[in-house]
């Protein structure tokens, strides 16, 4: 038996596995392995590129914070929906992407993809309801970029219960990267509505967290810290850093379903994205305004002494009257 | 027919070519913030680092991103992407030829204002000797051939990543343009890798160059400009075309003085009626300068649009006469 087949044959086995509902659920645009480096990035997501169409590869990860949670081997419960740039929805089946369970699927238009796996448990009387979202963006520079202004805006879903929105940021357009230093905000949904007072947390990809209530308008900020210290030759500009946003809210409704009975109802839902190291890190003006005055004063004073040297001063010739 | 014909070869070209620069200028500047998008394949310098004000993208920042593509996109189908970007480039070019250096490009229009100041100051201009003509005249194929060469050798991966723009990295315009909406980020040293350090200090003493250099001479960053020589290489089918009548041309020079590019052969050349070279930035003063007769004249698909005569000659310089005594 092959490598291949055992593998196939455990991935087949582990979709009997019971959900991993105590965890959140997210969804990664990181590789679960690296040897799996031949697709192509775009925007630092794993994209394949199949006659000419992009399709999205995304993988489902349990656990908090992306330093400490696990990719999945087998399938989840659950229905995983996809809203297309036109709002179109879809169903959609994961299964196993390069070793670890995931999602492929094709992004033709440009703009922004949305993906919800939904997933329900009961533990312990409380039936807890995971939702796992990514917004994933298809752009490519040679389509132009005069159709990005319309396609900015974030999309809600009315399939799903708890929904964590991004909100965009000024000016953004899809050559924007939220970087250190940056404020990330998100609106948090409750079927449909702003959700005041929510539990917000962020996870970084080095493990610092925050956590921040919603106010009012259903709105949780975060500044982005700096957590990227390579020695200065190993640095990139493009580093990219999954973090993971999670929101919860609790309700007393009570009921059963399949799985039993329940008291208390808790929804978890989850967003991914990522970040990179500030546009403005390692970017000095003092320096940069430094050479170009000495360039222009330099080639000045050149070109003054330049045209003092040539001129020819006037003298007068004398001559011996003697001779 | 023969007034309006008449009205235009007396045109003040000064005050016309003025309030077009400024036109296009706002245009290209400014643009976004009316919702003008006149594309990426723009063949003059609306830099596409003005985010938020330009009204199109030089050609160049495109091509430059396009070469440096993965060889096996690049000569696949990504190629047509490619080809198409540079058709639309030609098709913009063939309308105005090298007009969108002399009208349009808001680099060169920012290096008539600092002459204009000069000229205010009383300050006098440079030329070049003729072997330093001919020497610094082949400055802008080989940044073309840098400009080329560089991002497909990074599509190849034998050059580093973070030099994906080389040209766009030294070019003034990066730096000055995004100036005039009030974006001053790109006036920085980018210390992030080796590579990004060198050209954007290369980048900074360039614009510290292209200051004083356009100060003291006409046009300064003209002779070192990639799109001109890439201008020049498709401008024998464009449409507007600077013309020479030999046998009225009594070689007086005058077409050579006002040349802000020093071309010498618009002067001497009285055998070939094509006479426009890879330096020249089609600003017509050489034809409004012209005192001969039908000597100079612009066309346009063939058809003369501009021309040189004695009555607009005598017009233009009676004019200036007026303008240089007239009481501040």
């Amino acid at each position: 038996m092959t490598n291949r087949t055992l593998l196939i044959l455990l991935f087949s086995m582990s979709i009997m596995r019971p959900s991993f509902a105590a965890d959140p659920l997210w969804w990664s645009e990181t590789m679960p392995h690296a040897e799996h480096g031949s697709s192509q990035h775009s925007h630092g997501g794993p994209v394949e590129i199949r006659r000419g169409v992009y399709h999205k590869n995304l993988w489902l990860r349990s656990g908090a914070g992306p330093i400490d949670a696990r990719y999945l081997d087998g399938a989840i419960s659950g229905r995983i929906v996809l809203i297309d740039v036109r709002g179109e929805t879809k169903e959609l089946s994961g299964g196993n992407v390069h070793g670890s369970f995931g999602v492929n699927f094709a992004m033709p238009d440009e703009g922004f993809y949305n993906l919800h796996l939904i997933n329900e448990s009961i533990s312990d009387g409380i039936r807890q309801i995971n939702i796992a979202k990514s917004e994933p963006l298809k752009h490519s520079c040679r389509e132009g970029h005069d159709h990005v202004r319309p396609l900015m805006a974030p999309k809600q879903s009315d399939q799903v219960p708890l929904e964590i929105v991004r909100q965009r940021m000024a000016e953004e357009n899809f050559h924007s990267l939220l970087g250190y230093g940056d404020t990330a905000s998100f609106l948090v949904l409750y079927q449909g509505a702003p959700l005041a007072g929510a539990e917000v947390t962020l996870h970084t990809a080095r493990g610092w967290r925050n956590s921040v209530r919603t106010d009012a308008q259903g709105i949780a900020s975060f500044m982005m810290i700096r957590d990227y210290y390579p020695p200065w030759h190993e640095f990139e500009r493009r580093h990219r850093q999954d973090y993971v946003v999670h929101a919860s809210h609790t309700t007393d409704d009570a009921g059963s379903t399949d799985g039993g009975s329940y008291t208390r109802t808790r929804y978890l839902a989850t967003l991914n994205g990522s970040y990179y190291p500030s546009t403005r890190d390692y970017r000095s003006y003092t320096y940069g305004l430094l050479l170009g005055v000495f360039a222009l004063t330099f080639t000045g004073v050149a070109v003054y002494f330049y045209r003092r040297r040539r001129q020819k001063r006037f003298h007068e010739v004398r001559f011996d009257e003697k001779n | 027919m023969k007034k309006i014909r008449d009205a235009i070869n007396g045109v003040d070209l000064r005050r016309f070519r003025f309030l077009l620069q400024l036109f296009f200028f706002v245009l290209l500047v400014y643009g976004g913030y009316f919702a003008v998008n006149l594309g990426q394949s723009l063949p003059t310098f609306a830099c596409g680092f003005n985010d938020a004000g330009r009204g199109g993208i030089c050609y160049l920042l495109p091509l430059q991103h396009q070469l440096a593509m993965s060889w096996s996109m690049l000569f696949g189908w990504a190629g047509l992407m490619v080809l198409q970007g540079f058709l639309f480039f030609a098709l913009w070019f063939f309308v105005l030829n090298k007009g969108w250096c002399g009208y349009v490009c808001p680099l060169g229009t920012i290096q008539d204002w600092i002459t204009s100041l000069r000229t205010r100051l009383g300050v006098r201009y440079s030329r070049y000797t003729e072997g330093q003509f001919r020497r610094l005249s082949l400055i802008k194929y080989l940044l073309l051939a840098l400009m080329i060469l560089i991002p497909l050798g990074i599509g190849g991966a034998l050059l580093p990543h973070d030099m994906g723009t080389p040209f766009c990295d030294i070019c003034p315009g990066r730096m000055v343009i995004p100036m005039f909406t009030g974006d001053f980020s790109q006036l920085t040293i980018d210390f992030s890798t080796k590579t990004t350090m060198v050209m954007t200090a290369l980048g900074m003493l360039v614009t510290g160059l292209f200051f004083a250099g356009a100060f003291f001479k006409k046009r300064f960053f003209c002779f070192f400009c990639p799109m001109s020589a890439l201008h020049y290489l498709l401008s024998k089918p464009a449409l507007l075309k600077l013309k020479k009548d030999g046998a009225k041309c009594t070689r007086c020079g005058d077409c050579y003085r006002v040349c802000d590019m020093e071309i010498r052969e618009i002067a001497d050349e009285v055998k070939e009626p094509r006479i426009m070279q890879d330096d020249c930035i089609m600003c017509l003063k050489c034809v409004a300068h012209c005192p001969e007769q039908g000597a100079l004249k612009a066309t346009f698909a063939g058809i003369p649009i501009f021309e040189s005569t004695e009555q607009g000659f005598i017009k233009r310089m009676t004019k200036g006469h007026q303008d240089e005594h007239k009481p501040q």
